[in-house]
């Protein structure tokens, strides 16, 4: 039957084809570094999970870790174990962070929270350092006056009750650490979390990943203060 | 044994061994990420915290290698010998969305672990 071995020679790489490209089209596309990150100053970041069930914790650290890795020479990771837990883990990875290097970002992947309070007994001008703080907390937008006001240079949050900010967070690391400038990481991001939630139904007034920049938006992972 | 070696031997004929074997696979796999997940993090920690990743990428690599090959090897051999109902059937039924789940396993390790 050379018809049938003609058809599947030919239909079989299309199907293959296809499903890796409905599987770019619901992920994301490859994403490469946009410039090098050997810019001559040292950055850290610091980032902390609260107590969710163990799947989302294990999800985060296994897809936060390895890009913080990729775009930091330090990387603090901290996973609560249980409901206000590493209060005084964190104030220690952002103050040891601050006095190290020259840059350090913190990023919240908590839901509402006022993770600002523990930070708060650091040394105002040793938090003068703190470059970028990404907060995916539920209608924790609101805290980007407190952050700058706390030392940070950008902001970035959710004014959203229901923010389903992994959605927004999954586009955004990644265009974060392969060198977008923020205020294009933060867009993108918003687009193809936007779009991703239209698909699956799950885009209205209470369910939005749409995060707000405050702050200069071309701040870049390898550059200093603007 | 007599039923099981029946139903291997039509499973052969009809070209639906590897399709199977791709499910079964996909099936597995989504089971190995929750017995790593729950390892990791569950209410006993019974894997050493350097483990937690490794494992996860190792299961994405393996089980998802496994199953993207059997279910394009498995689409191949139904379109090309299978009766034409049946590859009609299986083919976008099993095959495709094994498919699916086994590249889209190679595609996010790569995508987590910051490769692409």
């Amino acid at each position: 039957m050379p018809d049938r071995r003609r058809l599947a020679l030919v239909v079989t790489p299309l199907l293959a084809a296809l499903a890796l490209a409905f599987v770019i089209a619901v992920g994301d596309r490859p994403i490469l570094r946009q410039r090098s990150l050997d810019t001559g100053s040292s950055r850290a970041a610091v980032a902390i999970r609260d107590h969710v069930i163990p799947f989302q914790k294990w999800g985060t650290k296994l897809f936060t870790l390895p890009h913080l890795e990729d775009g930091y020479d330090k990387v603090y990771y901290l996973t609560q174990a249980t409901f206000g837990d590493k209060r005084a883990e964190l104030a220690a990875a952002v103050e040891d962070a601050l006095r190290h290097y020259d840059q350090v970002d913190i990023f919240l992947l908590a839901h509402g929270n006022f993770f600002i309070d523990w930070i708060s007994g650091i040394d105002p001008a040793l938090r003068e350092k703190i470059r970028l703080v990404y907060n995916t907390g539920c209608g924790n937008a609101s805290q980007g006056s407190m952050w700058l006001s706390a030392g940070a240079d950008a902001y970035v949050g959710h004014p959203a009750l229901h923010s389903v900010s992994p959605a927004f967070y999954f586009y955004f690391l990644r265009r974060w650490v392969r060198g977008y400038p923020l205020g294009e990481a933060v867009a993108e991001a918003n687009r193809a979390a936007a779009r991703r939630l239209e698909w699956f139904g799950q885009a209205s007034p209470l369910t939005d990943a749409t995060a707000l920049l405050y702050g200069p938006p071309d701040l870049w992972i390898g550059g200093g203060k603007p | 044994m007599k039923t099981l070696a029946r139903a291997a031997a039509w499973l052969r004929a009809e070209n639906l061994a590897l399709p199977l074997a791709a499910l079964l696979v996909a099936v597995a796999e989504v089971v190995s990420l929750q017995a790593v997940w729950m390892a990791s993090f569950g209410p006993v920690r019974r894997i050493p915290e350097w483990a937690d990743l490794p494992l996860g990428h190792a299961v994405m690599w393996g089980l998802g290698l496994a199953g993207a090959v059997l279910s394009i090897t498995g689409a191949y051999r139904l379109i090309r010998r299978g009766r034409v109902w049946v590859a009609a059937t299986v083919v976008p039924l099993v095959c495709f969305p094994t498919m699916v789940v086994g590249l889209g396993s190679i595609y996010s390790s790569l995508i987590v672990a910051a490769i692409l």
